[in-house]
Order: C-alpha cells, then structure tokens, then sequence
C-alpha cells in the first residue's frame, strides 16, 4: 500500500522539538510541512534594556550545543555596535572556543545523533556491542572539543571569561601546549571518523541547491568573513538584509529564509563547497584518499563533511595555538564607552553561518536585538530535499520512508531550539 | 532499592527504569549528561535509560522510577507533559536552572507579553506562550532539584550515586563564597565588582568568581539568604538601583521570595 501520511512526532536525537508532517494523498498537491514545535524563547524581546555587558551570558543560553558560538557572536555584535576593536590575542581565543564548539558539536552529531542510523541502532548503546571502539574513540574525539572550550572560556557549557573588550582569564603557556600536544594526537582517531563516515554510500539526495558559508581571504571560515553563495553573491556580514530573506509559515515557531527567492543551505558542506581550497593539507590529502569530490550536492554528505571538517579544525586550532604561544597572553580588557549604534555580524557556528545584530541606546541598554540561526535558514531548504524523495518514499513501507526522513533532517544535524526566535527589524 | 528512605523504588528491574524530558530551554542540561564522556557508559551500565530523545530514538510512554526534566513550562501543552510525567514518576527531579528558577526565560516575567510577543514575531497571533515563567515545583510536586545554568555533571553523577545506593542526597546549604574561599580566590566584592556569591547556593565549585567573574546567581538562592544585606554591599559598591534589579532578575525572576525581598528593600511595586 502507497505511504499517504507521514507524522513524524518530536524527531529523536536532534536538539529540541520539531515535528514533521507530509501528506500525500492521492488527488492533493503533496504537503510538506516542518512544525517547529519548540515553546517560544522571546530572548531578542527581553533581551531590551539589558546592559551590554550581560548580553553574551545571556544570549549563549540560546542554545548549550554551540553556546561558545552564540557567545562569540554576542560579543562581536557588541563590539561592532560599540566601535571596539579587539586585540589580536582575543580574535585568537575566540577562534579557540569557536573550533571546541565545532570539535564538540561534530563528534556528538557524527556519533551519537547520526551515525546509529547507519548501523541500524535506535541510539549509541545500541550500538556498543558491535562498535564499542568506535563508541569510545567518539567519547575522545567530544571530550577533546570540551576540553578546549573550557581551557579558553572557563567552562564547557556557556562560557565565563570571554567579554565584551577581551578575557578575564587566560590559559598559561603550559596549558596551551598540553592542549596541542593532545589535538595533535587526535588526528589519526579523526583520520579513521572520516573513513568510517565514507564507508556509507546509501542513502543519496542529489540536489542542486544553494550554499551560503562565510568567506575569509587567509583561512577556513569560522571567526569573520564575507557572506559568500556558491552562485555568485558577495556581501559583507553588515549587509546579511540584503540577500537573506524571511518568511513566517503558521505551523512554525520559526522563520523560513530565501535568497533570490529559493531555500539555500549552510554548514558543513556549503563551507566545504566554498571553501575547500582553505582547508589544511592533512585534509586535503583525506579527501583525496577517500576519492571524496568536491562540490557535492548530495546532502547526506553533510555528515562525511562535519567528519571531514573535524580533521581541519583540529590542524586549525592547533595553528592558533602556535601563534597564542608567540604572544605573551595575559588577561586583557580593551577601555571601552558606552554609545548609541548598531552592530550586524556574522559566524559560522557548527550548523552553518549564525548572525547576531544589535543597537543600543548611549547608557549602553539594548534597544533592538536580532538573531538569524543556521537551523532557521535550513527549514525551507529541508522541506524542498523533502518534496524530492517523495517518489523515493512513495516506493517502501512507511517505516522505511519515515527513517529516511529523519536521517534526512538528521544530516541537517537541527538546533531546534536555537531557531525559535527570530528576526526583529532594526 | 530505595531513595533516601522515602521513596520505595523496588521493581523486579534491579537497574530503575530512568527517562529524561526536556521543556523549553537550550538543552544544555541533557547535553552536560553526554558531556560526562569517562563516566558516561558506566552509568548506563547502572540505569535503565529507556527515554532520551536528544539521544535516542527509542520511545517509552512510562511508568518511570525517576524522571528528569530540564527546561521550563511555557505554554499548556508543556503543563499537561508535566502533570502527565509527575503521575507516570516514582521520582521527578527538576535539572537545571530553567526548572528550579525560571533561568533566562524568566526576564519575561512583570512585561507585556503581547508586546513581547509581537516585537519578535509580528503577526504574534498563532504563538501560544505563558506570560510568567515559574520553577516546575509551581506545577507539580518535585521531589529533588538539581541546580545551574547548566547543572555540574558532578552533582548530578552524586545524585545519582545517592539513588543507587539508597543514601539521602547531600544538599549544599551554604553559599558560593564558601567555595571561593576554599579555592582562594580574592574576593571580587573587595575589588568593587557586583558579584551575588553570599546570597547563591554552592554547587558549582565558584566556577565564575575563579575567572574573575562575579557570580551571577544561576545556582538559585542560598537557605537563608540575607538579601537586604546583600542589597546594601553591592550599592556601597555603587551599584545602582538599576544595577541591582538587573543582578537578581537574570536568573531568579521567578523566585518569588527572592523577588519580595528585593522590593521590600528597594521599596518597588513593579517587577
């Protein structure tokens, strides 16, 4: 019998509540709707007449998974309101703690929330009797991304020491090479995630969409850089309004994003399609090995991407080391007035490119608060990789097409909880 | 096996049957479970664990011997989840500060909800969301509270130990100062910086105060809290009245004591 109803209710192993419903009735247009059902947050609401020393302690609590990379932005946005440029020693340890949300985020999404599918498990212990290595080495390559974050911002979860002007505190030298030493040796343990995660050829969705990453003339995008789409747009993070556009839908607590009016895709594999030349030569050589082809528009690619990418952060945030190491680190908090104005910029957190936009009034109050989240701009571009398997989901039994559906949206690797507030015009 | 002496968890399971929920919140709570990455197959070694869906995609409609949930209720359908999740639990334990005191949901509590609504959604008419964010204890009984934003994976592994082993989970009745003196950290009050460490309970191990952050209150109030006292330290320090309702809102709007004491202080009507 033909699938006609697919109710997929609270997606498992996915941050947050969302639902996903696609009606196929015969004789209908076919309907497809991602409900995101997660309570409402209202954080850019009470997020006004805040002080804006508070507002990255606050707005890390919009999510626990990337909370570095809701902090980091937090504290750019202020800044860029504020006209405070940060010295070079705090662009680098920001970048540290941005690299330990994605070696954290990656190794949790690749292991625990993806890679069960794949195996046939419903969760990771399921999968122990058969993978306990691999189980153990994913314990490894997670806890190694929480142990750089809480070394830079003082905890794994929600950071303390990074502020608005710079830190409060600052790991010693001899931390930062017990660190390196330790990323170092991770490689061969992400060398053998990347193998693991290409040895999955099924399932597939080839579909040409768009991909938005940052850009970044000197390295791989993390910290700064230009808005940049595979087909050709270039704008730099202050002009996001200008090509990211959002629609309400009445079935999500969400905003549904479109450029030149068509769903688009951000994270790991948009920054691989455009960035690829940036990535380290260890990486490179991976990818050769593996006979990985860059651009890909296959989505499920997103998790050989992330496994991919976890490789290159490790190189990354070992070269940062090296040049934390050349500076003498000390805790350090640029002078700084308050003053009226507004601040737009843009990250890339593990899910793809985050944005965070502020005013504020002289006194240093919010007045305006605007976030745009990975996982929001994905939904439109869920719900089209949808409409193309549905004669892919028309052939089995419902249990089949509901378990491609969620390995779909999984590979998506969702925030749900991230995305359920957006945008306010300033 | 038994919890405390008070609750009788005996099942022809020798491991209890454990779910966690999560409401309305950034999921850090459940996360800082899969952050206990050299304990972790240990514990699920000890527990039944048969619902957690950041985690799992197997489902468990219940009856549970001990259920956590993390978040907050902020709207009816999660106050039907949660009377559902009290009847179906032997032992409900609230994780996290957005169960125990609200969190950051809070700061919406004394505003305008309709406004608040429509500043972020506009047309804010299909949004169904609560105007007071209260602690899950407000809903339904909650036989334990495990505190922070987010919870220390350390308390929540001794509760746990506690459970198993049928002892009376340790509480830490006394205030963040405490820890701070234990890790000899100078005090951030002497250097002039606004910090709530004697009015917040420990737990944390003064995790802020030894970065040199002052302490923000996610812990909750300590037992006994002199918060008038607390009030008149910080505005000798200068802080402004503003100051100070900022301070004790971020993380404990919603603790309604608390909040009393603040106004009785400071001799306000709103908040």
């Amino acid at each position: 019998m033909a699938v006609e109803k697919i109710d997929i209710h609270h997606l498992a192993r996915v941050e947050g509540h969302g639902d996903l419903f696609v009606d196929l009735q015969k004789g209908e247009e076919p309907r497809v709707e991602m409900r995101v059902t997660e309570g409402t947050r209202l954080f850019e609401a009470f997020l006004r007449d805040q002080y804006y020393s508070d507002v990255s302690h606050i707005m890390s609590r919009i999510c626990g998974i990337c909370s570095h990379s809701h902090a980091v932005a937090a504290l750019r946005g202020v800044e860029a309101a504020l006209r405070i440029e940060p010295e070079p020693q705090t662009i680098q340890l920001r970048k540290l703690m941005l690299l330990g949300d994605m070696l954290e985020s990656h190794a949790l999404h690749i292991n625990f929330l993806a890679l069960p599918d794949y195996v046939g498990a419903r969760n990771v212990v399921e999968m122990l009797p058969d993978y306990s290595a691999e189980v153990k080495r994913a314990l490894t390559l997670k806890k190694l991304g929480n142990e750089l974050m809480e070394l830079v911002g003082g905890r794994h979860t929600h950071p303390l020491c990074a502020v608005v002007g710079g830190f409060t505190h600052v790991p010693t030298s001899t931390q930062l090479h017990s660190m390196k030493k330790r990323l170092q040796t991770a490689i061969p343990d992400a060398e053998a995630q990347i193998e693991l995660m290409s040895s999955f050829s099924e399932p597939q969705l080839v579909r040409r969409s768009q991909y938005l990453a940052l850009q970044h003339p000197k390295e791989y995008p993390i910290h700064n850089g230009e808005l940049t789409t595979d087909n050709g747009l270039h704008v730099p993070e202050t002009d996001f309004h200008s090509i990211i556009k959002e629609r309400n839908v009445p079935y999500a607590h969400a905003k549904f994003s479109e450029i030149r009016g068509k769903s688009f895709v951000v994270g790991s594999l948009a920054r691989l399609n455009i960035a690829k030349t940036q990535l380290s030569e260890n990486t490179q050589e991976m990818i050769k090995k593996i006979s990985f082809k860059l651009p890909s528009y296959d989505i499920f690619h997103m998790n050989l991407g992330q496994a991919i990418e976890y490789l290159h952060y490790l190189d990354h945030a070992i070269d940062v080391i090296d040049d934390l190491l050349d500076m003498k680190l000390e805790p350090s908090i640029i002078k700084h007035d308050t003053r009226a104005g507004t601040g737009a910029i843009a990250v890339e957190a593990p899910r793809g490119v985050l944005i965070h936009q502020y005013s504020f009034d002289a006194r240093g109050k919010v007045t305006a608060a605007n976030v745009i989240t990975p996982t929001a701009m994905n939904y439109a571009n869920i719900e089209a990789d949808v409409h193309a398997l549905l004669p892919k989901l028309q052939e089995g039994s419902s249990e089949e097409a509901e378990l491609l559906l969620n390995m779909l949206i999984r590979a998506y690797d969702p925030c749900i909880s991230c995305s359920v507030h957006y945008i306010h015009t300033i | 096996m038994e919890y405390g002496g008070e609750y009788e968890v005996s099942t022809e399971n020798p491991k209890p049957v454990v779910a966690f929920y999560g409401l309305t919140c950034c999921a850090g709570c459940q996360l800082e479970i899969l952050n206990l990455e050299d304990d972790l197959l240990d514990i699920l070694g000890k527990i039944d664990l048969v619902q957690f869906r950041m985690g799992s995609s197997a489902k468990h409609p219940g009856p549970y011997d001990v259920c956590f949930v993390e978040g907050s209720v902020t709207n009816d359908t999660e106050i039907t989840l949660i009377k559902d999740l009290r009847e179906k639990s032997k032992i409900l334990v609230a994780l996290g500060a957005c169960a125990t005191t609200g969190g950051v949901n809070a700061l919406r509590n004394g505003r305008n909800i309709e406004e608040l609504k429509q500043s972020v959604y506009g047309d804010s008419s299909h949004i169904n969301t609560l105007p007071q964010i209260l602690p899950l204890k407000s809903y339904v009984k909650v036989d334990h509270e495990i505190q922070g934003c987010p919870i220390a994976g350390d308390e929540f592994v001794e509760f746990l130990i506690s459970l198993l082993t049928g002892a009376t989970p340790t509480e830490k009745n006394y205030a963040v100062c405490v820890e701070c003196r234990i890790n000899e950290n100078i005090c951030l009050m002497k250097e002039g910086e606004l910090c709530l460490g004697p009015i917040t309970r420990a737990g944390c191990n003064a995790l802020c105060p030894s970065v040199s952050i002052p302490c923000e209150g996610c812990w909750g109030p300590c037992p006994q809290a002199n918060v008038e006292s607390e009030i008149d330290m910080l505005s000798k320090k200068g802080a402004s009245f503003d100051d100070v309702v900022r301070k004790f809102r971020m993380f404990n709007a919603s603790k309604e004591d608390f909040m009393a004491q603040l106004k009785r202080r400071l001799n306000i009507e709103w908040l």
